[in-house]
């Protein structure tokens, strides 16, 4: 009796163990998991490999576009997508405003999310952003004119001294200037 | 209907009416019967003559075929015992597998079941335990060996059917239509193997229902 009697208790202090090590286990896990999704979020840390799969020939295809810059550093903010094929243009509306974001901070994601889908996209030739207070357009061969062939960009030394590069802000910011397209819209300011 | 009849009936009342159940209450009716004739030719007034009679036989548990008499306290403590090791050992097994999603409810409902069953098995040692203790208990070993059987058909057909099920589920379209089995990664081979082996765990039903024929056995008493 007094056997059996251990048994259950020595079964039941492993299954708690067993459920506590495995709680312990699934948060490490997470925090991994939340340390990666930051990362992700940042453009000096932000993995080439996440974003590879969606290499495409094609702008046309608008579930991967939308997939690629779901990948972006900028996918943190609420936005909705479109693109226009005639000029090859892909556009994300922002629901948020550009100043709001922080100008570092905005300058170094446009930059780097447009050389990841210039680089990626191939016949992608402009990309739109659009914030409620502003809207900036980079096209490819700005892009080009900044960093060379693009497509050589990505293999992970290349791509790591690029991202490199936009911890530099005074580079960042004049890049930034010379490649974008800004346009306030009316009634807003900043 | 006379009243040796009607006490032979009470006797059987609590048994099915099967033929064997009928002809051995036949039997024990004709020797009763026997039996008060001759105390009335011996002197004794109808009345008294039934009052021996049935005085002298109370009970017709140890007539039944398959009926023995057992510690009721040690048979049901033993039978818990092993009940709980049964739902504790799936439940230890499945804890590392909740990282699959279809084990995930399981292992959380086997852990309320284990915990209701262990308050009990405690509220049985303490309270109930002691009630019962010394007291002896006729059962059936015969019924114990035939629900044993039809537990064990019926979780054998449950096992077989879900085997099937799930290599229909996993394999069917390749079967029917002779494509190549593809398997995206570890993680996938690993969902496929578990919903294989969760209907294994099962197994402990048939082997919780098995354990009443061995324990009363056990725990016959004379």
């Amino acid at each position: 009796m007094k056997t059996r009697d251990r048994i259950i208790i020595a079964l039941g202090i492993i299954g708690i163990f067993f459920v506590f090590a495995t709680i312990q286990i699934r948060n490490k896990q997470y925090q991994v998991e939340k340390a990666y999704a930051q990362a992700q979020q940042e453009v000096t840390s932000h993995d080439l490999q996440s974003i590879l799969p969606y290499k495409n020939k094609y702008m046309g295809n608008a579930p991967n576009n939308i997939n690629l810059f779901s990948h972006l550093p900028l996918s943190d903010y609420p936005r909705n997508y479109s693109q226009n094929p005639d000029t090859f243009t892909f556009e994300i509306h922002f629901e948020g405003t550009a100043s709001g974001m922080g100008k570092n901070r905005l300058q170094k994601e446009i930059l780097y999310s447009s050389v990841a889908g210039f680089a990626l996209i191939d016949n992608l030739q402009s990309l739109k952003y659009d914030f409620t207070d502003q809207c900036f357009t980079v096209r490819r061969k700005d892009i080009e004119k900044q960093y060379g062939d693009l497509k050589a960009l990505l293999n992970e030394s290349s791509w790591h001294a690029m991202q490199e590069k936009l911890k530099k802000t005074g580079d960042v910011e004049r890049i930034f200037t010379e490649v974008t397209l800004r346009q306030k819209k009316e009634g807003m300011s900043g | 209907m006379n009243k040796l009849k009607e006490y032979v009936d009470s006797l059987f009342r609590k048994y099915r009416q099967t033929s064997k159940i009928r002809d051995l209450k036949e039997e024990v009716y004709t020797n009763l019967e026997a039996k008060r004739m001759d105390l009335i030719a011996a002197g004794f007034s109808p009345d008294e003559a039934f009052d021996q009679v049935r005085n002298s036989i109370t009970e017709v548990d140890s007539l039944i075929e398959g009926n023995i008499k057992i510690d009721r306290f040690s048979f049901c403590r033993e039978r818990m015992q092993w009940m709980l090791i049964s739902l504790l050992s799936v439940w230890v097994i499945t804890i590392p597998l909740r990282v699959f999603y279809s084990v995930f409810a399981l292992s959380y409902l086997l852990a309320f079941v284990i915990l209701i069953a262990g308050v009990y098995y405690i509220y049985f040692l303490k309270q109930r335990g002691k009630q019962c203790q010394k007291q002896t208990v006729y059962v059936n070993i015969l019924y114990y060996r035939k629900v044993k059987r039809v537990v064990w058909v019926l979780w054998s057909m449950y096992f077989l059917f879900s085997f099937v099920m799930t290599t229909c589920v996993y394999f069917g379209s390749n079967l029917w239509f002779s494509r190549p089995v593809h398997i995206d990664g570890p993680y996938a081979l690993g969902n496929m193997l578990v919903n294989y082996f969760l209907p294994l765990l099962t197994i402990v039903i048939p082997f919780i229902f098995g354990l009443n024929e061995r324990l009363a056995l056990k725990y016959e008493v004379e």
